[in-house]
């Protein structure tokens, strides 16, 4: 009524010249005024990712072709791949990566099909509490627990060994992690955590009411879950597993750490003896090598893409509802229980509480009273070293999740909100260095970064790590952002839209605060990427652009176990730090 | 209040035609609705007016001011149109309080803060929301949100209100109850309103006049009496309100005057004799999708069940001297309050649905003799085509 007022008295003054409405005044926005139209700004990013993703690798390619080293491209020649295809190399190398990744892919599925079945569909003790513990480890880099466990497990003067020694009077290793055991054995047991954070999803949407109509027909709770959860479910855990497969190919870190010492080679770490071991360094038939690599992994993501119909998978971010869940018989519940306990003793507290425990020793090993000192510590903090490599990851990981959240942010926005062709292509892009395993993206970075002139020349500066992180965070960086946007319904910046806020406010005022959760998620998952990654930097540092993991592994190779517990335990606040984080993106859920 | 007026506007996406040549003008205080199925471009037509959805021609006139012409390569961003609109979805921004809400339109004009707070008063007032303001919006109910979303699109005072299908999550009462009190405020106002709807008695009650849309074409355009009393094409008679369409495949003789044809009942042949001003030939489709929409290609017959009158037996009902008669047997009677609804068929192929007071009871299986005046009918002629 009192609006009323207000309209009649102002529809007597008659419209204002450029004056869109009766109160307050609309402008054109400036970049609306340029006239650009937007697919300009899709081709700009394509380019960036183009320059990312893509230009390594054709990099890459071509140099397998060539006999120089980083730098300097050399001759035309096929004698790189003449030392895999004309010799049976390849063959025990193939086969072992295959036997690895197909033996620690079937022993964490199974448990991690365990426990997300078990936290969210059953009445399983302390559900929230494993819910929430399961994905632990996978903030924890491998190289941490690894150092752990070899502490523990090396044949030589395992704690483990000397403690059967000593009171059981055992001689020769009772315990021996070296080799295939402590490789299939610590890698499982780190993938478990990823699998369930990846399958967890897909158990808590499903509608409890597939599984009630199959109780009410007279189905037993086991029957239930083999003819109707798990059938049901085999779309998403088929093309989870081909992923889990894929990644166990490319694994580096666990092949490093047990397989080398067991005389025990996959792709990865034999990649990395070529380049590491050797002298001079075999630039070609390591590239060679990761190109095939390559072609393999493509071979079989193509395979997932086909099964998962281009949906690669679901980040669960959020809401969701509480579905009615099966109640087990008790033996079972505690059982699945003991089996958590187990798997988190094993996975977290009894390798962390081996690094913490040596901190304070000064020589590994030997362990009395008289030996307790400080002087790890002091040796951290004096030396300089550890602390380096802690800022510098720091500050790459804050800036590549940074960068991720931005290219990511922009990908899925296109993908989600327009029709545009080339929202696919950028979202394929964004999704390509999946299939660039660690190692070989080092190697890429450093070809394809070492060949410009200046000043794009890279090579050894921070940037080309940051670049290395970026590429490596953008999948799950992206499809974190895209899944947070997906979920913001596009009525609320249409009404924005329509109200008078141009494309620049909507985003200020509506998309920026409406994703800030999603945001944050994304960065974390970016920057717990990057701070637990070693393959990156290890073939691109300089000794100032020195992350902690590779300082880590220098003491590892010195054998300073002293150092190196103390370091780990800086790595370790660094993943605290995340937990934290990641805490924080989770609180409002419920 | 200024007017608006579409000429010839269109929207394809790919080969699929989703508008197409939609050409029709409101008047100034005018709230004109956007009928049809689901599908039928009613939603893309007000998007295109909103300027959130581009179209692939034609042009768009808001008062004086031409917000898009594909000829002249018009097109003002949505965001300078200064239209307000309301959302099926409400859109609510979660992060913002109730008054944070409503204020949104006039902080993108630039509006100073004592302003924005009066104004925003009023319009808390003027929609039963007033000492509201300070709620967050996550905690409204949805004929609130309802409430919210109609007074962010009535702060600024706008050239045009679009609502999208705004009633549609509400529950059946509290729909009724919102129809009315928008219909009023509308009026009060003299606010000229393009609404969107696929519920045809929420067109019916609501409209100045109605746009009935069916695979991207307009079908009729016309005040609520006008559409209902006379229906301009098949569809449009099917889909407001109930009806009986009777094929009449066969055997109709089309003269100047009006048209001859049979219809059997209880073993009979009637002639029935439909003249001219009732019969209405079917515009010639211009898509594809309406040309193969399935209606019958042959002429049919339409009458609105509450104008056939029902007779138990031999009995019929003389509401007109001249009325057809049709034999038939009751095949099931529904109760419905203040009368009954019976399907009746007249022969093996042909069921009619009858309205009719309850002080007439006849049950199934009963033999009853139906009449209906020959103005009642409505004879649909394909276009030639």
């Amino acid at each position: 009524m009192s609006v009323q007022v207000g309209i009649a008295t102002t529809l007597g003054e008659g419209e204002v010249a450029g004056r869109a409405t009766r109160i307050g005044v609309l402008r054109t926005p400036w970049i609306a005024r340029l006239g650009i139209p937007p697919v300009v700004f899709y081709l700009l990013l394509a380019v960036l990712l183009i320059v990312l993703v893509f230009y390594p690798f054709a990099v890459l390619l071509t140099s397998s072709f060539f006999t120089g080293q980083p730098g300097r491209l050399g001759n035309f020649t096929l004698a790189n791949y003449a030392v895999w295809l004309g010799s049976w190399d390849l063959l025990p190398i193939m086969l072992n990566s295959v036997i690895f990744a197909t033996a620690r892919l079937a022993i964490a599925l199974f448990f991690a099909l365990l426990f997300a079945w078990a936290v969210a569909r059953t009445d399983v003790p302390f559900a929230g509490l494993m819910g929430w513990m399961i994905p632990i480890p996978f903030f924890i880099p491998d190289l941490l627990t690894g150092f752990g466990w070899l502490m523990l497990g090396n044949p030589q003067n395992g704690v483990i060994n000397q403690l059967a020694t000593q009171f059981f009077g055992i001689q020769g290793p009772v315990i021996n992690l070296y080799g295939w055991g402590g490789l299939i054995f610590h890698s499982a047991l780190g993938s478990i955590s990823f699998i369930f954070l990846m399958l967890v999803g897909f158990f808590k949407q499903m509608d409890a009411s597939y599984e009630e109509a199959a109780i009410t027909l007279g189905a037993s709770k086991l029957k239930v879950m083999m003819t109707i959860t798990f059938p049901m479910l085999a779309p998403a855990i088929l093309s989870i597993s081909l992923l889990v497969f894929i990644h166990g190919l490319e694994s580096f870190e666990n092949p490093l750490l047990f397989g080398n010492p067991g005389g025990v080679y996959v792709f990865a770490n034999e990649i990395y003896r070529m380049l590491s071991y050797r002298h001079p360094p075999e630039y070609g038939a390591a590239t060679a090598l990761s190109v095939i690599l390559i072609v393999v992994t493509f071979a079989l993501l193509v395979v997932q893409w086909r099964k998962l119909g281009g949906r690669r998978f679901t980040v669960v971010t959020g809401k969701g509802y509480r579905p009615t869940r099966l109640r087990l018989p008790g033996v079972l519940r505690w059982s699945i229980f003991a089996l958590f306990v187990i798997y988190f003793l094993l996975a977290v507290v009894i390798p962390i509480a081996q690094i913490v425990f040596n901190s304070f020793f000064e020589i590994f090993g030997l362990y009395g009273w008289q030996y307790v000192t400080l002087k790890n510590w002091s040796n951290v903090i004096n030396n300089g070293r550890a602390l380096n490599g802690f800022k510098n990851t720091i500050i790459y990981a804050t800036i590549a999740a940074s960068a991720v959240v931005v290219i990511g942010g922009l990908v899925g926005y296109i993908r989600v909100r327009t029709r545009h062709w080339l929202g696919y292509a950028l979202e394929l892009m964004a999704w390509a260095p999946w299939t660039l395993p660690g190692v070989v993206m080092g190697l890429a970075l450093l070809w394809a970064w070492a060949l410009p002139p200046q000043p794009f020349n890279l090579y050894g500066t921070a940037l080309v790590i940051i670049i290395g992180f970026i590429v490596k965070g953008l999948p799950l960086g992206a499809a974190t952002m895209q899944s947070a946007i997906h979920q913001i319904s596009p009525e609320l910046e249409e009404s924005s839209r329509v109200h008078g806020g141009s494309w620049l406010r909507t985003v200020r005022y509506i998309l920026a605060p409406l994703m800030r959760r999603g945001a944050l998620a994304a960065f974390v998952i970016v920057f717990a990427i990057a701070a637990r990654d070693l393959t990156i930097p290890l073939l691109l540092y300089r000794d100032d652009t020195e992350t902690l993991t590779v300082t880590l592994l220098h003491y590892y190779e010195t054998g300073d176990m002293g150092t190196l517990a103390a370091t780990s335990l800086i790595q370790l606040a660094l993943v605290m730090m995340l937990l934290a984080l990641d805490r924080l993106t989770r609180e409002k859920e419920g | 209040m200024p007017d608006i007026a579409l000429d010839n506007l269109s929207k394809s996406f790919g080969t699929f035609v989703a508008v197409d040549g939609a050409t029709l003008t409101a008047a100034d205080g005018e709230l004109l609705t956007l009928l049809g199925p689901s599908g039928c471009g009613k939603t893309t037509t007000l998007r295109m007016i909103a300027g959130l959805e581009e179209p692939s021609g034609g042009s768009i006139r808001i008062g004086e001011r031409m917000v898009y012409d594909r000829a002249h390569g018009i097109d003002v961003p949505a965001e300078v149109r200064g239209l307000g609109m309301v959302f099926q979805s409400y859109a609510i921004w979660p992060h913002m309080t109730v008054a944070e809400n409503i204020a949104y339109p006039l902080r993108m004009r630039r509006v100073g803060r004592a302003q924005r707070r009066e104004l925003v008063d009023k319009v808390l007032d003027l929609v039963g929301l007033s000492g509201l303001g300070d709620k967050p919006s996550t905690l409204l109910s949805g004929g609130q949100q309802q409430r919210v979303a109609l007074a962010r699109a009535l702060v600024f005072e706008p050239a045009l209100l679009l609502l999208d299908e705004p009633l549609s999550n509400l529950d059946a009462k509290l729909r009724e109850q919102m129809r009315f009190e928008l219909r009023i405020m509308q009026q009060r106002i003299g606010l000229t309103a393009v609404y969107v709807t696929h519920d045809q008695e929420e067109a019916l009650t609501l409209s100045d006049r109605l746009v009935v849309m069916n695979h991207g074409e307009i079908e009729q355009i016309g005040t609520p009496t006008e559409v209902y009393e006379h229906p301009a094409t098949r569809f449009v008679a099917q889909f407001i309100g109930k009806g009986n369409m009777i094929d009449v495949a066969s055997g109709v003789d089309w003269q100047p005057s009006g048209a001859r044809l049979t219809l059997h009942s209880g073993g009979e042949a009637r002639e029935v004799q439909i003249p001219a001003s009732s019969i209405r030939t079917e515009p010639a489709r211009k898509t594809k999708a309406a040309a193969n929409a399935d209606l019958s290609p042959a002429a049919s017959l339409f009458v609105r069940p509450e104008k056939i009158e029902i007779g138990s037996g031999e009995r019929a009902g003389a509401r007109s001297a001249h009325a057809v008669h049709l034999a038939g047997r009751v095949l099931g009677r529904a109760y419905v309050g203040n009368r009954a609804e019976y399907l009746v068929a007249i022969n093996d192929a042909t069921s009619l649905k009858v309205e009719s007071s309850t002080d007439v009871t006849v049950g199934p299986g009963a033999e009853v003799m139906l009449s209906i005046a020959p103005e009642d009918m409505v004879l649909y002629r394909p276009s030639p085509q």
